[in-house]
């Protein structure tokens, strides 16, 4: 019976199976579902819209290749794959621009990606968001991922788990281990700055 | 005295806004994965060994008659800068970190004239004026701005090139670019 196995699928993973066999349209769906989050991701890490269109753009090329290779979950798809391959496609971008760097030097804009250009503290709330991601780009590259998951990206554990072919608790645990690290330091940031009002 | 308790890691990391992609990113994502999608799969592996024995082989020959070329024409000179991405400025200030923000005009690495990439930037950056993203009043450039009022005026802007070769729209004029010590881009 050649349908049966289709009828247990989520709807997405029949549309993920229609963009394996090379519909191109059913993966433009995808796309259109998470081509935000992804630079959104891509842009807090960078702090370049310039970067982050161009990495969320490598990241879907990369999951069109790896199309037949990519498990999708029934609760979050692609999602989990794309954010970490966004996430080493930067690392591979952040070493070529170590070497690189009087290239960057030349542009007279300046070094470093610095979220602080691209969250200002206008008000308090965007002074938060700048301080929980100042935070979070200290963490380790495991923690910071697993909290960009979870907590950014509003992923649960197991379709993360699913994603990423890992244990569900394997990934409860990483959180809250980097959740607590993540508090931690965010306080201590907090107390050394804080002002009576 | 009172100090408010700051709120949670957690809280702040959930409430952090998405921004979106520009609509003319998103065509050329589209048309791209059109593109890849489109093109021929790729042939049968060829075995390891073979793999790279001809690629070794191809590789020293190329390398080989490359470099010799370019010796011999004394061609190793700067690469041709990367014009694909371009520059929205609030002020004219090189070196304050929150009065611009970058964005893309073509593809990462295709070779865009000046003049294209001057009159894509142009439009862009005056497009942000009129949505009220960008503001005189007040420079600083948010991932989350305050929806400004629609068709909000755009200053007179004039494309500069910038010293790595890409192109910076900033308010003002010709006089803008040489205060700052660049040369006007061709529109």
């Amino acid at each position: 019976m050649p349908y049966g196995r289709v009828r247990t699928m989520s709807a997405q993973q029949g549309l993920w199976e229609q963009a394996v066999a090379g519909d191109h349209q059913a993966f433009a769906t995808f796309y259109e579902r998470h081509a935000d989050r992804v630079f959104a991701h891509c842009l807090y890490r960078t702090g370049s819209r310039a970067d982050a269109e161009d990495l969320t753009a490598e990241a879907f090329a990369r999951a069109w290749h790896a199309r037949a290779k990519v498990r999708v979950s029934a609760e979050a798809d692609i999602l989990p794959w794309l954010l970490v391959t966004a996430n080493h496609l930067m690392l591979q971008q952040h070493r070529k621009a170590a070497r690189g760097r009087r290239a960057t030097r030349r542009l007279n804009l300046e070094d470093e990606p610095d979220i602080a250009a691209v969250v200002a503290d206008r008000d308090e709330v965007e002074h938060h968001r700048r301080r929980a991601l100042q935070v979070l780009a200290g963490l380790s590259e495991p923690d910071r991922e697993v909290i960009e998951l979870c907590v950014v990206n509003g992923l649960t554990p197991t379709a993360v788990a699913e994603g990423l072919h890992t244990p569900a608790s394997t990934v409860r645990n990483r959180l809250a281990r980097a959740l607590r690290r993540a508090r931690a330091a965010y306080q201590s940031l907090d107390n050394g700055t804080e002002v009576d009002a | 005295m009172t100090s408010t308790p700051p709120p949670d890691i957690e809280e702040v990391l959930r409430g952090l806004p998405t921004p979106s992609l520009s609509s003319d990113a998103r065509q050329r994502h589209l048309a791209m994965l059109a593109e890849l999608a489109s093109a021929p799969s790729p042939r049968r592996r060829w075995s390891r060994w073979r793999k790279f024995t001809i690629t070794g082989l191809s590789v020293l020959l190329a390398g080989g008659i490359g470099v010799g070329a370019a010796a011999a024409l004394g061609v190793f000179s700067e690469p041709p800068p990367d014009r694909s991405t371009a520059h929205c400025f609030t002020t004219d200030d090189l070196h304050d970190r929150t009065n611009h923000e970058d964005f893309m005009v073509a593809n990462k690495g295709s070779a865009i004239r000046e003049t294209d990439a001057a009159s894509k930037a142009m439009e862009i950056c005056a497009g942000g004026w009129q949505q009220g993203r960008y503001s005189a009043t007040d420079p600083k450039i948010l991932l989350d701005p305050k929806p400004g009022p629609a068709n909000s005026p755009v200053p007179p802007l004039v494309a500069c090139v910038l010293r790595n070769g890409q192109v910076g729209v900033f308010p003002g004029d010709e006089q803008t670019c040489h205060k700052l010590g660049l040369p006007v881009a061709e529109i």
